[in-house]
């Protein structure tokens, strides 16, 4: 589904992913982890579409597309989903209009017919007491007034509603109580599915106790450095990153 | 009632609207603005003597800076008594809207058009004058109008304004359904100055909602809309008043309302303007007394050359006053705005809390924003803050919508519409937001 092949990538003059290779097939899940500052967020911006990082060789397949030639719409068309680590607030815009609005883009761009506003907001509703919402946030302004456990149900919402191919979700537990991470964690559990893969970036291993993933990768120096299933993460919780930090300064044979 | 108007003598064109012979001329051709209580025909007097001696303002002016109106001075303006063509009431009605209708043509209150409300005072200037309790507030009211710091455009106003809408409530009086004012001009075969005005007294207590809205009728030349408001807030008294003016793209609009507060009252002042040529907007409010709340509010989108001048003035004489003012406006294509705010905290004013916000979305590299906060604070022990924006929409935003699939044009539009419609929260009252909203898209989509 996404093949990752040699990226590089930096913001203004600094490079940050110094060579990414990464597979991920349809119906797997996988775990990229690493320390602060290692890259994890750039790798999920980038393959988003942010403009701040600019490509410097490399490239990135979505299905049989170049994903780096997709704006980024074009990449929610094709079925790419990123939740995002901190959520911006738009005074302004409802919850409703927005969710509304970007159902039916992508119904759009796949050819369906769009919903109208009633049918929009019988599914939308349908969803939000899956995920334990509060039906008064559909009239707020997007965002406004969360909390930051709010905003990771609205990112998550919002994933159930549009329903991707490949979900990628930066720190999505960062600040996160217990509570609001099995949330969380069920509506991942709840898709996951033969035609659809997760990519999960996290700092800590905690997640990964309830979105168990097939693999997982350590992310150092804008590099994959390690990868391994589930077991490595147990590892990394257990020994902390500088082993791996030290392994890979001090090449051992 | 009267004799149907005399035919005006067609003018020499000259750059006479600037001057005020012309408008002496004018007042000549309608005898019966000098009919009525002998004090409001005075009045009418001193307010041409003014104009004597009250040149319009200009771009020379400081407070005018942004808003040149004496090119469109530069008419043969004609000031025509009231015609009362076959009016369809509903056509200007808002959808869904529960409340009292009034209806103003012309300038002048069209009772047979307005529904009855009850309990609640509603006439006319005229009416009204010699009345008590209403005459001492309304004498007072209209003196005030001759004070040396009201520009030239109040004289003109004060001078040719007739049958204009009085409202009175009575001590602690509460209506429970607001008021919306229909106004509607009439075009002629000439360009019209129009004068309006609306009194509003509000007795110890007493709570309203006002809405006003603006239409012409008919074929013909341009609206030069002149409107004054005059509001008096008692002790505890609550106003909520809100302009709404979506004018025809050749009219112009000219405000001037003016409120003062008294102990524990509270008002709540909203406009949108989205219509007109050339608006301009007078707003003052003055405290005569301790522990008031004002919330200015205002939104405004000028395109293609429209342009759409605020000022506002909150002047704090005395301690613990609140303010709070929000005005946001988008201008694209080449139109061109400002706001000026202005808010003066006197001495004594201590505990006085000011908050003014100003933002303003500029689209495309021929359209024009202006911000003048002003502050003056002669206080020590107050919160005060100001701040104003310019700019274009955040990269952010637009970002996290696309990476939902939205594409960039929706996603903009959606954005301008939510900038805007952030100061529709402060209006109470879903048929007016809904009523707004809607112009609002329809001018994006225009």
């Amino acid at each position: 589904m996404l093949s990752v092949k040699n990226l590089h990538a930096r913001v203004e003059e600094t490079p940050i992913l110094n060579g990414i290779d990464l597979e991920i097939k349809p119906g797997e899940v996988h775990a990229i982890m690493g320390p602060n500052g290692s890259g994890k967020s750039t790798l999920a911006s980038v393959l988003a579409g942010r403009e701040d990082y600019e490509v410097t060789e490399g490239s990135v397949t979505f299905g049989d597309e170049d994903l780096l030639e997709l704006d980024v719409d074009e990449r929610a068309h094709a079925g790419l989903f990123l939740a995002f680590q901190y959520p911006i607030e738009i005074p302004g815009v409802t919850n409703a209009t927005f969710y509304r609005s970007s159902i039916n883009a992508l119904r759009t761009a796949r050819g369906e017919d769009t919903l109208n506003g009633a049918q929009a907001l019988k599914v939308i509703r349908e969803k939000m007491t899956a995920m334990e919402m509060d039906p008064s946030f559909l009239k707020r302004s997007l965002n406004e007034g969360f909390s930051g456990g709010e905003k990771k149900r609205n990112e998550m919402l919002q994933m159930t509603l549009l329903e991707p191919k490949l979900a990628i979700l930066d720190e999505t537990d960062s600040g996160l109580d217990i509570d609001a991470l099995q949330i969380v964690a069920k509506a991942v559990n709840q898709m996951r599915s033969p035609e659809r893969s997760f990519l999960v970036v996290t700092h800590y291993q905690r997640l990964l106790d309830y979105i168990v993933p097939d693999f997982v990768h350590v992310l150092y120096n804008g590099r994959i450095v390690r990868s391994g299933d589930k077991s490595l993460a147990l590892e990394l919780e257990r020994r902390g990153y500088d082993w791996i930090k030290a392994e890979v300064n001090s090449p051992a044979v | 009632m009267q004799a149907p108007p005399a035919q005006p003598s067609i003018l020499p064109v000259t750059d006479s609207a600037t001057d005020s012979q012309h408008w002496r001329a004018c007042f000549a051709e309608r005898p019966d603005l000098l009919q009525g209580p002998s004090r409001l025909v005075e009045f009418r007097q001193q307010a041409l003597d003014r104009l004597d001696k009250t040149p319009f303002p200009t771009r020379r002016d400081e407070d005018w800076r942004y808003s040149d109106f004496t090119k469109y001075l530069r008419q043969d303006f004609l000031v025509r008594d009231a015609l009362v063509p076959d009016i369809q009431r509903a056509d200007f009605e808002i959808p869904d809207f529960d409340g009292f209708v009034l209806v103003t043509v012309d300038g002048a209150f069209r009772p047979a058009l307005s529904d009855d409300v009850p309990g609640l005072h509603i006439s006319t200037v005229e009416a009204s004058l010699e009345q008590e309790p209403y005459a001492f507030w309304l004498d007072r009211t209209l003196a005030e109008l001759h004070a040396p710091a009201e520009n030239a455009f109040v004289a003109l106003n004060a001078a040719f304004a007739k049958t204009s809408l009085f409202i009175a409530a009575e001590r602690n009086q509460r209506l429970g359904k607001p008021i919306h004012i229909i106004h509607l001009a009439t075009r002629h075969a000439g360009p019209q100055m129009l004068c309006s005005q609306v009194f509003v007294m509000m007795p110890q207590g007493a709570e309203l909602t006002i809405d006003e809205t603006f239409h012409t009728l008919g074929e013909g030349k341009l609206v030069f809309r002149n409107h004054l408001v005059r509001a008096g807030l008692s002790a505890q008294a609550r106003l909520e008043y809100r302009s709404i003016q979506d004018e025809d793209r050749r009219d112009i609009h000219l405000s001037n309302f003016a409120a003062d507060q008294q102990a524990g009252s509270k008002l709540d002042h909203a406009r949108v303007d989205l219509g007109g040529v050339a608006v301009r907007n007078n707003l003052s409010v003055s405290h005569k007394a301790a522990g008031l709340e004002t919330s200015l509010n205002g939104l405004f989108f000028a395109r293609d050359r429209q342009r759409i001048d605020n000022q506002t003035f909150i002047d704090h004489a005395f301690p613990h006053g609140e303010s709070n003012e929000l005005y946001k406006g988008i201008v694209m294509d080449r139109g061109v705005t400002s706001f000026n705010g202005k808010v003066m905290v006197r001495p004594d004013a201590q505990k006085t809390n000011a908050f003014q916000q100003n933002d303003n979305l500029v689209i495309g590299q021929h359209a024009e924003a202006n911000a003048k906060p002003q502050l003056e604070i002669f206080a020590d022990d107050v919160k005060c803050s100001h701040g104003a924006t310019i700019g274009q929409l955040d990269e952010g935003p637009l970002y996290y919508l696309m990476s939902r699939g939205i594409t960039r044009g929706e996603g903009l539009a959606m954005l301008q519409r939510g900038f805007l419609l952030e100061v529709l929260d402060t209006i109470d009252s879903s048929s007016i937001r809904n009523y707004v909203e809607r112009k609002v898209l329809d001018k994006f989509n225009a």
